[in-house]
């Protein structure tokens, strides 16, 4: 498994600039996820990892090795497509040989491995069966077997689980971090559902409008995002747009740009005076008694979901505020209450910063 | 796919296009060419002598008209039996559907010889058409039903049908079943809802296959020959004779023009009914 | 339209509707059944037959044998040189960069709709050339009618392949290319492989056509080298005896066995549907 890298990309379709001077580097045995909405570039980025698109301009190297212009045949990259294109008239075990044959490998040879890869993805009993009868997840595991057979130096997986229905998906998720651990393979991922991308990989890159605007651990993204953008894609958050006051260390007296409403946030703008207070639902404590420092609040919709309820409050303070309650203090529809939150869960974040991350 | 095999791909079209050329396009553009070169005296010169000897031939003349009527006759008829088979197929329980699709594949793929012999059979003086007739007292004596124009145009009709029908079956199939529901739901009764839903909104689509029934018709060779007795002669008969037995291959191509024209002229309606309708369609009237 | 048409009325013509299709059905098999059924008669041909019997099928003529057998290995030899022509001129068509191919395609599909009488001659006069001028026989020989036949049925195996590959994805190119496979493995292991459905398709409908043409063989078929249809047209031009119909009805026989073998492993709507 191996490191790549990836600089000034460049990708164009017809008169358009979808990617414009992206670098990247992928550690040796890392998950990454790319991560984006629609339009984002994500797949394009990793279609051109992949080989099946030409880049207009920059370079990629495997290891030291430049692969830019190499055609994907001889990439030794494995992909794992959207709708997992296996050979309809194939069976199981011999659409995981396939990659094996192209590589001349002997006949014995190729089936104990490709019964391996099978067994591996626990798929080794399904060997003559054809990918008209087998499920989407049946299908999806074949996928991976038939890709990591051919031991590649990189494995590509677009939106996998896009094809699955979604009780299946957190199952595949956990599976295919646990192979990828186990065997230590370098993965990169391209996925829209950001849920997904935090609970299996190493590192998230944020991606929109063809460019990275974040990337990190996703403890870190979730927790300390660079802009508002990665902080309202990465989980729920209530975005409130603010000018700064006073500033004091990381520490700064904010002000409500509409209702002037003046509180304590952590972070820093940089340059700019107005931006963005990130305040997350979870960050949210309600209380039936006032408490110094808590705001009164209405609630405005209540909505249960068994593990958590979900609450719209309305503030003249902060507006409208989504809040989030696990066990205690059961609110109703109507009901008039307080909402407390700490300084430091009010991150302060520009608007919106396209930025290399790293 | 990437661009280098893109292009290697192109070599493929070489070997069909090279027989198609060799073997299709220049024997036939060569032999209708023919039909302006005259020979005399060993050397040979443009003259439209041909297609004059052709058209002041009464024989030709009469194979013509024949020609065109057969066609035009066979070609609605044709239409007409094949929309409503086609309806029926379509439009009713699969099993009567599966039956009537059935008789027609059957009679498709058997040979037009052998479907020629079973109408000399059918329309004979004692075949058995003949014999209902006089049975049910409809006539005194046995028709003349054979060896000539009506059991080549039953024979024509007989060959033409499950064709138009298998091309009218994704016409039909097309119109959504919704129209047809709604209209019965507004409480018209099935005929008005064939006049007003089904007959509007797929005939302009019906009415070209309805025109290569007829262009197919008028080259035809076997049938007319088989049931004609010789009295029908249609102008594939004429081309034949002029080549096979009078060797007259400038004469034949001048014929051979003749019926690629006629051809022609159907093909060209076929294209302007064709662009007619789209801009009607785009015009948003229907 | 506003024509009202009472309840009455309405059930009347759809009874009368229905009468019409019974009798356009009856229309389209009768001829079918008469052949076979007049084929049992003795000495004449009469329906119904006056004498049943099996003569006229133990004294099927050796010439009818032959041409039959000749007609079916034309058959399957024109069907199958018009696949190889076909699936690399569809591969250019649906998956090269060729130009002008919406010129290539209406030229190939024209054959389709061209009078075969006027094939059939300018092919005579065609292979009459080549006789004299280069030396090469080909009237009267197995290859030339194989020639003509190809040039007449190519266009039915062209455009079934070129609708099956138009409707394949063109991931299945990326996913043969990801895994190691060059452009000519990826076409003869999977690309090919997944147009069959329509190569078969095609194929069968150049069998059939070969199999039943007159029109252009009968111009190019020699006295000893004829086929079965043309045999029969010949037959049939000047005798009426029931052998003759027990022939033609042993052909229609395999001509519809063909057909259900076909329908049994592919369908015979992907057969006639034209793309």
């Amino acid at each position: 498994m191996s490191r790549l890298e990836i600089d000034s990309l460049k990708i164009v379709y017809g008169g358009w600039t979808a990617i414009d001077d992206l670098n990247l580097t992928i550690e040796k045995g890392e998950l990454v996820s790319l991560l984006g909405p629609s339009g984002s570039g994500k797949t394009s980025l990793l279609r051109a990892i992949g080989g099946y698109l030409k880049p207009a301009g920059g370079s990629m190297r495997i290891d030291g090795k430049d692969i830019t212009s190499v055609p994907p045949q001889f990439r030794d990259i494995g992909m794992v497509f959207q709708n997992f294109v296996l050979f309809p008239h194939l069976s199981t075990v011999e659409n995981v040989e396939f990659g094996l044959r192209t590589r001349g490998v002997a006949k014995a040879e190729r089936r104990r491995r490709a019964i391996e890869a099978l067994a591996m993805v626990q798929m080794d009993t399904y060997l003559d069966r054809y990918p008209f009868e087998l499920s989407g997840g049946q299908q999806q595991r074949v996928a991976l077997a038939r890709a990591i057979v051919i031991r590649p130096t990189l494995l590509l997986l677009d939106e996998p689980m896009g094809a699955l229905d979604t009780k299946l998906r957190e199952r595949a998720q956990e599976e295919i971090r646990s192979l990828q651990q186990e065997l230590q393979l370098t993965m990169i991922l391209v996925t829209h559902d950001q849920r997904e991308a935090m609970a299996m990989s190493d590192r998230i890159i944020v991606m929109r409008g063809g460019k990275i605007v974040d990337a990190g651990d996703p403890w870190r993204l979730y927790h300390a995002p660079k802009t508002a953008f990665t902080a309202e894609f990465l989980g729920a958050t209530n975005l409130l747009p603010v000018e700064v006051l006073t500033r004091d260390g990381n520490r700064a007296r904010v002000r409500m740009t509409k209702t002037g409403h003046e509180f304590e946030a952590e972070g820093s703008l940089a340059d700019a005076s107005a931006g963005y207070v990130s305040l997350r639902p979870e960050d949210i404590t309600c209380t039936s008694r006032a408490e110094p420092g808590a705001l009164p609040a209405k609630v405005m919709k209540r909505m249960f979901y068994g593990v958590n309820t979900h609450l719209r409050l309305e503030t003249p303070g902060l507006g409208s505020l989504l809040a989030v309650q696990h066990r205690h203090g059961v609110f109703e529809e109507g009901a008039d209450v307080f909402v407390v939150f700490q300084p430091q869960d009010a991150r302060l974040l520009p608007a919106d910063l396209p930025g290399e991350g790293r | 796919m990437s661009s280098s095999s893109s292009s290697l791909y192109r070599f493929g079209i070489i070997p069909l296009a090279l027989f198609f050329i060799v073997f299709f396009a220049y024997p036939v553009l060569h032999f209708l060419w023919g039909s302006v070169v005259v020979d005399a005296g060993g050397a040979s010169f443009l003259s439209l002598r041909n297609f004059t000897d052709a058209l002041r031939s009464a024989s030709v003349l009469r194979s013509l008209s024949t020609t065109l009527l057969l066609s035009i006759l066979t070609g609605v008829v044709s239409l007409l039996l094949g929309y409503l088979l086609a309806f029926q197929v379509v439009r009713r329980p699969p099993i009567i559907g599966k039956i009537i699709f059935v008789a027609a594949i059957a009679s498709l793929f058997t040979s037009t010889i052998a479907r020629a012999l079973g109408w000399r059979v059918l329309l004979g003086f004692e075949g058995p058409i003949n014999k209902m007739l006089i049975g049910l007292g409809l006539v005194s004596e046995p028709l003349q039903l054979i060896n000539n124009f009506t059991a080549v145009a039953i024979g024509m009709i007989h060959i033409q049908v499950p064709v138009v029908m298998v091309g009218l079956i994704p016409v039909i199939e097309a119109l959504p079943r919704d129209y047809e529901r709604a209209a019965i739901g507004l409480g018209a009764s099935r005929w008005n809802t064939f006049l007003t839903i089904h007959l509007p909104m797929t005939w302009m689509n019906a009415v070209p296959v309805g025109l290569i029934a007829i262009m197919a018709t008028a080259a035809y060779f076997t049938t007319p020959v088989l049931l004609g007795g010789g009295r029908v002669n249609v102008i594939a008969i004429q081309i034949q004779q002029a080549s096979q037995v009078l060797f007259e291959f400038g004469y034949a191509a001048a014929l051979s023009v003749m019926l690629v024209v006629m051809i022609s002229a159907v093909a060209i309606f076929i294209l302007l009914l064709t662009h007619w309708r789209r801009s009607v369609r785009a015009r948003g009237s229907s | 339209m506003k024509t009202i048409i009472s309840r009455g009325v309405d059930t009347v013509l759809c009874g009368a509707m229905h009468a019409l299709t019974v009798l356009a059905v009856a229309f389209l098999v009768m001829p079918l059944f008469v052949v076979v059924i007049v084929s049992f008669n003795s000495t004449t041909v009469i329906f119904p037959p006056r004498d049943w019997s099996l003569a006229s099928y133990l004294q099927i003529p050796q010439v009818a044998v032959d041409t039959f057998l000749r007609s079916l290995l034309l058959g399957l030899c024109c069907a199958t040189l018009s696949a190889l022509f076909c699936i690399p001129a569809a591969i250019a068509m649906v998956k090269s960069n060729l130009r002008g191919k919406a010129f290539i395609e209406a030229a190939l599909r024209s054959p389709l709709q061209f009078p075969a009488i006027i094939l059939g001659v300018a092919i005579l006069q065609y292979f009459y050339f080549w006789q004299g001028a280069l030396a090469v026989p080909l009237v009267g020989t197995f290859m030339g009618l194989l020639i003509a036949h190809t040039v007449y049925t190519f266009p039915f195996v062209l455009v079934p392949t070129i609708a099956r590959l138009s409707a394949l994805s063109d991931q299945y190119d990326e996913a043969a290319a990801g895994l190691g496979a060059g452009s000519l493995t990826t076409l003869v292991r999977v690309i090919i492989p997944l147009m069959r459905p329509g190569i078969v398709a095609g194929m069968f409908m150049s069998f059939i056509m070969s199999f039943e043409d007159v029109a252009v063989t009968m111009f190019l078929a020699g006295s000893k080298m004829t086929t079965f249809p043309v045999y029969l047209f010949g037959s049939a031009e000047v005798s009426n005896t029931p052998g003759l119909y027990a022939v033609a009805s042993l052909g229609s026989l395999v001509a519809l066995t063909l057909v259900l073998l076909v329908e049994r492993f592919i369908g015979i709507r992907t057969v006639l549907s034209k793309g």
